[in-house]
């Protein structure tokens, strides 16, 4: 099966069973993950890209606990239940939700040739190297530390875009009368660039020496949403990110850094 | 309400310095007290206040024990203020509180930062550590990134170029040759300065402050103490200070510090003088961006008008229709944090008094100080005048 559809940052294929979807990266014919993409972050497009297809219900996916609270986060939404009707499938840089009775060979998915991006087996291997470093142990940042607890605390609002009413995103921990905000709806996945920026590599905060320089740099942008909030989000990497204001874009599910030798994932933007 | 004087002022050069932050500090003191007319030494005064981010940590705890300790003020109250890039602009507000209350006749204001003794990556964290920390931060922004945001939406709004931030740059470079204590004194072009390394699209190298040590003191004192100690003291006229929502995000305008609009209000509503009276002005241009944004916010030109306000050069030394950041603003007389808002009253102290050399602005009988932390989180603006009423 080729996939010849872009959705997300990945190339898609929706049809009557569920949802394939794969990374649009390679090293010559072998299919990578993006820069900031692992087989979780895939596995959570599939999800949504089956959740946009109309598609819903449980579904039965083998995860590890961290792996679940990253899904939790990110997708609000979402039943986790064995045994389920639907059935989420991974396999090499790629992701499927698929009915449990489908007869698909997903061994056999490939990318159309004009999704593809094409990476440097140089570029890909620093970046691998580079995750390995920031992941390690001995890796001390010399970012200013958001501790764990203050990370989990808000991770349902930056995976899940969780706001409190009002709509108010990020939380606050009290209004303007001093009274405790009440949890709202979660923001939409898309959103308008307000303004955007690109940092050079010497630029980006110490959090992100380690990859930045391989990245060439980030991008940067405040994003509006049509129910009123502002954020301020990375864009994906390795993804063409030349926007501009009033640009409409989309938010995924991407790693964004690593810090005592635990991944932290964030919503990132890409092209609607 | 006591009326409060500036009776002494003085600071350390800035730059990049073999000193430590302590002799910094003393070396201030020591210029500062040069300044004053009558008798008065560190010993006598009544309360210290001092704004430091204590950048790097040599002394993060009792900065202000320390310091005074090591400047003759030992047994003084004294106190560290941290607000960032404007911890002693908001150190002189609290000097000026202490004196206009009645609860203080002598104090001691200033700040310290000595920045350059640190390794890249350690000294990006201090930069970085009083942005917000848990979403700017972690969607790869320093303050370069916040500001270069601001920029571009301004440019959307309102049509200013990249073109007119170079004018503030050549502007302020020009202004610090005539600046023995500036950090940057060189000639830059305006060729050169468009042609910077982009450090933040659309902000280059010579959009962005060097990171300088540093330390700056003045003194201040009550009508009747004042008149004891000098027949030319510069009066505190008002004094403003606002704070605003940290993340740049949460902010309902891009092109607009809220902070710097609100505190400006208050200190000419208390002051009695409008944009238009003010000779001489020092406002906070870590980033080019930010000293458009404050001719501005400040009343200096209209909303908008910020980038044809440089294109014209309105804020030359004697030149245009009032001298923005004659000393060549952080730009390029430096930015050693927790200092500049102090560095800022020393400049104005010279220039009201005369004493400012070959730039002295002409006539200069009003001036300004606008000190902002971060991203505009913290301002404190104040109004100086020659004449007391």
């Amino acid at each position: 099966m080729i996939l010849n559809t872009s959705m997300a940052g990945n190339a898609v294929s929706s049809i009557d069973d569920g949802v394939i979807v794969a990374s649009v990266f390679h090293v010559e014919d072998r299919r990578v993950h993006g820069p900031d993409a692992d087989d979780l972050t895939v596995l959570i497009d599939a999800l949504e890209a089956w959740r946009h297809g109309k598609h819903e219900g449980p579904v039965d996916l083998e995860v590890d606990d961290e792996e679940r609270r990253i899904l939790s986060a990110s997708l609000p939404w979402l039943t986790m239940e064995v045994g389920a009707q639907h059935v989420a499938h991974r396999f090499q840089c790629g992701a499927a939700v698929l009915d449990r009775d489908a007869s698909i060979d997903l061994a056999a998915v490939s990318v159309a040739a004009e999704l593809r991006i094409a990476v440097g087996a140089s570029a890909h291997d620093a970046i691998t190297t580079a995750w390995s470093t920031e992941m390690a142990a001995s890796n001390v940042s010399q970012g200013a530390y958001v501790s764990g607890q203050v990370h989990d605390l808000g991770m349902g609002a930056r995976l899940g875009m969780q706001a409190q009413a009002g709509p108010v995103w990020p939380p606050r921990g009290a209004l303007a009368d001093g009274s405790l905000p009440e949890q709202g709806a979660c923001l939409p996945m898309t959103a308008r660039v307000v303004s955007w920026t690109r940092l050079i590599a010497a630029g980006c905060p110490s959090e992100f020496a380690i990859r930045a320089p391989s990245l060439g740099g980030l991008t940067s942008m405040i994003l509006s949403f049509e129910e009123g909030p502002s954020g301020v989000f990375l864009y994906a990497d390795g993804h063409e990110n030349d926007v501009s204001i009033d640009d409409e874009v989309h938010l995924v599910v991407r790693r964004v850094y690593a810090q005592d030798g635990v991944l932290r994932y964030g919503r990132k933007a890409i092209r609607a | 309400m006591v009326d409060v004087a500036m009776v002494g002022a003085g600071q350390t050069p800035y730059g990049t310095h073999p000193a430590a932050m302590k002799d910094m500090w003393a070396d201030a003191v020591r210029a500062c007290f040069d300044t004053i007319d009558g008798d008065l030494a560190p010993s006598s005064v009544d309360e210290v206040f001092l704004g430091s981010t204590a950048f790097g940590g040599g002394q993060l705890g009792n900065t202000a024990a320390y310091l005074a300790e090591h400047a003759g003020m030992a047994g003084i109250p004294a106190r560290r203020i941290e607000n960032a890039c404007a911890s002693s602009g908001f150190a002189l507000r609290d000097g000026w509180a202490a004196i206009a209350s009645g609860r203080a006749d002598v104090v001691v204001v200033g700040g310290v930062e000595k920045m350059n003794d640190l390794t890249p990556e350690r000294k990006r964290y201090w930069l970085g550590v009083s942005g917000d920390t848990e979403w700017e931060r972690l969607a790869g922004l320093t303050f370069p990134g916040t500001y270069a945001l601001m920029a571009r939406r301004h440019m959307h709004e309102h049509g200013s170029t990249h073109d007119d931030l170079v004018h503030i740059s050549v502007k302020n470079h020009a202004h610090a040759l005539e600046n023995p204590v500036a950090h940057l004194r060189k000639d830059v072009s305006f060729e050169k300065a468009a042609s910077g390394m982009v450090i933040a699209d659309p902000l280059t190298l010579y959009d962005c402050c060097p990171t300088s040590d540093g330390a700056a003191c003045v003194v201040l004192a009550s009508a009747d103490v004042a008149r004891t100690l000098t027949d030319t003291p510069v009066w505190m006229r008002g004094s403003g200070a606002a704070s605003d929502h940290l993340a740049l995000h949460d902010r309902p305008s891009l092109t607009t510090l809220a902070a710097t609009r609100s505190a400006a209000s208050q200190a000419y509503a208390q002051s009695g003088y409008a944009a238009s009276d003010l000779d001489v002005v020092e406002v906070h241009d870590c980033f080019t961006v930010a000293e458009l944004l404050a001719t501005e916010d400040l009343g200096l030109t209209e909303r908008g008008q910020g980038g044809v306000f440089a294109r014209h050069g309105e804020g030359r030394r004697n030149e245009g229709r009032t001298t923005v950041n004659g000393s060549g603003g952080l730009k390029a007389k430096g930015h050693p944090l927790g200092a500049t808002g102090a560095g800022q009253a020393v400049e104005v102290f010279k220039q009201l008094r005369g004493d400012a050399g070959p730039r002295q602005v002409r006539d200069a009988e009003v001036g300004l100080t606008h000190n902002v932390g971060g991203s505009g989180a913290t301002c404190a603006v104040h109004v100086f005048g020659r004449s007391p009423e």
